[in-house]
């Protein structure tokens, strides 16, 4: 029966392939993706380098006990301000999917993964007069986007000796958004006109990440990651654009004061605005290099069965790379509780995150959003 | 697991399958420019001209003998106009099958029964028949020719039509002495030959249903057989002739364009077809602009529809038509503005070169309407266009 709920649940499952939604995703390549397990999640992704079913690092394979395979669901509801208006919007997505575990009798694990690198998830609509023919008429513009640019992940990691382990992967950034924008005339001598198009994306990126553990109760880990840059293709014509990705670094730090707690701290640096140049020649506003802080603890009530109802509290903050004007910061920041249970002898697990996040770029622009995140684990 | 644990577990599965089955809500308003990668679609003008001598008129497509009416009018459509309509009923025997014999008979009563139309915006409009010679050769009718029958000497009856249908069935009942106006003499050979006119109490015209129409004229006679005790023989005689004649004939004039008439002529237009408007752009309204060159020809209250068409190859006047693009106009009546025809639908077919940039102009019914327009042309200075309302390609890839 638990098998058969598992897979109803897997079924069910949205196709749509990204994190999440934002007003902020609007301009640029979207809103960035945190390649986060619900386990770290939970956590405010302060855990999320030390986590197997995470994609952050590829070091982290190592804590990977066996064969699991992870599936996340995200539902978001959220409340977007801007000039125009407040509005109540919601959706659901499955952002990240990982298989991996070791190679038996070997130092080396494997890992394949799924991520959403960028979301460009939005519909807008822009009420508006318009003078045609001398005589004004009234417009209403809707502009939407699905999609958005994804990272498959093919890693390794390497138990050099049981205090320090490494890890590789390349990432195959790919992935499509469908836009499509409509006008509807309030004259119905003026037909509704209907504009689609499907931009495809592709690049290629290496990640590296080292792990330590420093005496019995501290870990260190740190990484790096290079994207290159992704061709931007606008349905099959021959023009490709080009944007250029960050190099991404990041290291943290977890803390085991005792069998029932950890507690943990990660700082990620990207440097975005190294597409900047190459958003504005397009006609967009630019890009901001971003830094993203987390911290989080998880609290075990039986250290023998980690997985069983443990008590995960954290908060994140970050920067955002793609403002809505040009020279504008947008913050992100939230808090975030989470919780899970294995069970069938721990082979499957079910994760739960609440977040409550806000974003905000000046007085103008702000979000507030609950996002719910289930995870469920499987280990064959 | 216990069973508590077990359900409540459960519990978080179904929470977390209703959670993957959420419904989307991604709509917000937003704000230009910051919310508008690529910006609000701009809206841009074209004028097409016709293609210089590429606008013609061509005349026969429908024969006058296809159609299902009889255009019977007094000073309509223009002032100098009358016409009369002309009816041949089947021959009546002279004698009656009854009681399995044939026998001489008596005429007890007649109706004569046509189907009109008229234009409501006269008052006491008038169907009026009059007795025309059986000899009338109607392989040669004109106007000239049958006009002197219509006078008080030969006239049958009339019926008023209502001033507010704009359908009738006229029904007149002829009985005893009236009956002599529509007797039949051996030398008629049982032929009752009839003229119909249509008159107001200003110019008018109407429309008469001819033998092809979906109620045909009837000459129906209630005969009574010479006999002891004779019944009532009724016999219905459909009209095996009905055509009309006019005294005027326009000319169409080769350096104008002429749509509609008798028999119907059609407007080939071919336009030039800019690259911007190929495929990528949207074409959200067109408007073909056509100038009269006099006042609309028609009736009130009868107006045609102006059809315009797209082609569905050009092979000049034979051109098959696009039979899912069509914009079209109820023509109105003694007007000399620009008539404007919406035809987004037929322009659309031009992009991506599935049809050539031509259109055929009609008026429907063909052969069936009073509405006859004659438009200015490349040759006289006021061309037809189209004014095309479009949204050029959106630059979805700008970030």
């Amino acid at each position: 029966m638990r098998r058969l709920l598992l897979l109803l649940l897997i079924a069910g499952t949205p196709a749509a392939g990204a994190a999440q939604s934002s007003q902020f995703g609007v301009r640029g390549l979207g809103l960035p993706g945190r390649a986060q397990s619900v386990r770290a999640m939970g956590s405010g992704g302060a855990f999320s380098m030390f986590d197997g079913q995470s994609s952050v690092s590829p070091a982290s394979l190592v804590y990977l006990p066996s064969m699991t395979a992870t599936f996340t669901v995200m539902s978001d509801y959220r409340s977007a301000t801007n000039p125009a208006g407040t509005t109540s919007l919601r959706d659901t997505h499955f952002p990240q999917f990982a298989i991996g575990g070791p190679i038996p009798h070997t130092s080396f694990t494997v890992g394949f993964s799924y991520s959403n690198y960028t979301t460009r998830d939005y519909s807008l609509v822009f009420p508006a007069t318009i003078i045609l023919r001398d005589a004004p008429v009234q417009v209403h513009d809707t502009i939407e986007s699905r999609g958005g640019i994804n990272d498959l992940g093919l890693a390794t990691a390497y138990r050099l000796s049981s205090n320090w382990a490494v890890g590789v992967a390349g990432h195959i950034i790919t992935g499509s958004n469908r836009l499509d924008i409509s006008r509807v005339f309030s004259d119905s001598n003026y037909l509704p006109a209907r504009q689609r198009a499907e931009l495809s994306f592709s690049g290629f990126g290496v990640s590296i990440g080292i792990l330590g553990q420093l005496g019995r109760t501290l870990t260190v880990t740190a990484m790096a990651r290079s994207d290159g840059h992704v061709s931007i293709q606008e349905d099959s014509l021959a023009i490709r654009g080009e944007v250029d990705l960050p190099i991404t670094v990041g290291g943290a730090l977890r803390w085991r004061p005792t069998a029932n707690l950890q507690v943990a701290g990660q700082i990620l640096a990207s440097n975005w605005s190294t597409g900047n140049e190459n958003i504005v020649t397009a006609g967009g506003v630019g890009a901001n290099n971003t830094v993203q802080v987390a911290g989080g603890l998880e609290l075990t009530p039986n250290p023998r069965r980690p997985g069983r109802t443990p008590l995960r509290l954290g908060f994140h903050w970050g920067k955002l790379p793609f403002p809505l004007t040009r020279g504008a910061e947008v913050d992100e920041y939230g808090v975030s509780a989470g919780s899970g249970y294995t069970f069938a002898a721990d082979r499957a697990g079910i994760d739960l995150a609440v977040e409550r996040v806000w974003r905000k770029q000046d007085e103008q622009y702000n979000e507030k959003a609950w996002l719910v995140s289930v995870g469920v684990s499987v280990r064959p | 697991m216990t069973g508590a644990f077990r359900r409540r577990w459960w519990a978080a599965l179904a929470f977390a399958a209703s959670l993957a089955g959420c419904s989307e809500q991604l709509t917000q308003p937003g704000q230009c420019p910051e919310l508008c990668p690529g910006g609000l679609p701009q809206g841009e003008e074209q004028i097409l001209t016709a293609l210089p001598n590429q606008d013609s008129t061509f005349t026969g497509y429908t024969a006058r003998s296809s159609g299902t009416i009889m255009l019977v009018g007094s000073g309509a459509p223009t002032l100098a106009d009358t016409s009369y309509g002309v009816i041949v009923f089947n021959p009546r025997a002279d004698s009656v099958n009854f009681r399995d014999t044939l026998r001489a008979y008596a005429v007890d009563s007649v109706r004569i029964s046509l189907l009109t139309a008229h234009d409501t915006a006269t008052r006491h409009v008038l169907v009026q028949l009059y007795r025309l010679p059986s000899s009338l050769d109607t392989n040669a009718l004109t106007f000239d020719g049958i006009r002197p029958f219509f006078v008080p000497a030969n006239f049958i009856g009339s019926q008023q039509l209502r001033d507010t249908s704009p359908g009738d069935t006229v029904r007149i009942l002829l009985k005893g002495a009236l009956l002599n106006q529509v007797a039949l003499a051996p030398a008629d050979k049982g032929l009752l030959v009839m003229g119909v006119a249509v008159i107001g109490d200003t110019p008018t015209a109407g429309r008469v249903g001819n033998n092809r129409s979906v109620l045909p004229p009837e000459f129906l006679s209630y005969l009574k057989p010479i006999v002891a005790n004779p019944a009532t023989v009724a016999i219905t005689l459909d009209a095996k002739f009905a055509d009309y004649v006019s005294r005027q004939i326009p000319v169409i004039n080769p350096a104008l364009l002429t749509v509609g008439g008798v028999p119907s002529s059609r407007v080939l237009i071919r336009f030039p077809w800019p690259a911007r408007l190929s495929d990528s752009a949207t074409i959200v309204r067109a408007t073909l602009e056509l100038v009269p060159a006099e006042p609309v020809v028609g009736v009130r209250n009868q107006t045609g529809t102006l059809n315009v068409q797209g082609l569905a190859a050009d092979f000049g006047a034979k051109s098959p038509i696009e039979p899912s693009s069509l914009g079209s106009l109820l023509l109105p009546f003694n007007t000399t503005d620009t008539i404007r025809v919406e035809i987004a639908n037929v322009v659309r077919f031009w992009q991506g070169g599935l049809r050539p940039p031509a259109m055929f102009l009609s008026i429907v019914p063909e052969v069936e309407t009073f509405s006859r327009g004659v438009f200015g042309s490349t040759r006289t200075g006021a061309p037809p266009r189209i004014r095309i309302n479009f949204l050029p390609r959106f630059p979805f890839s700008e970030p």
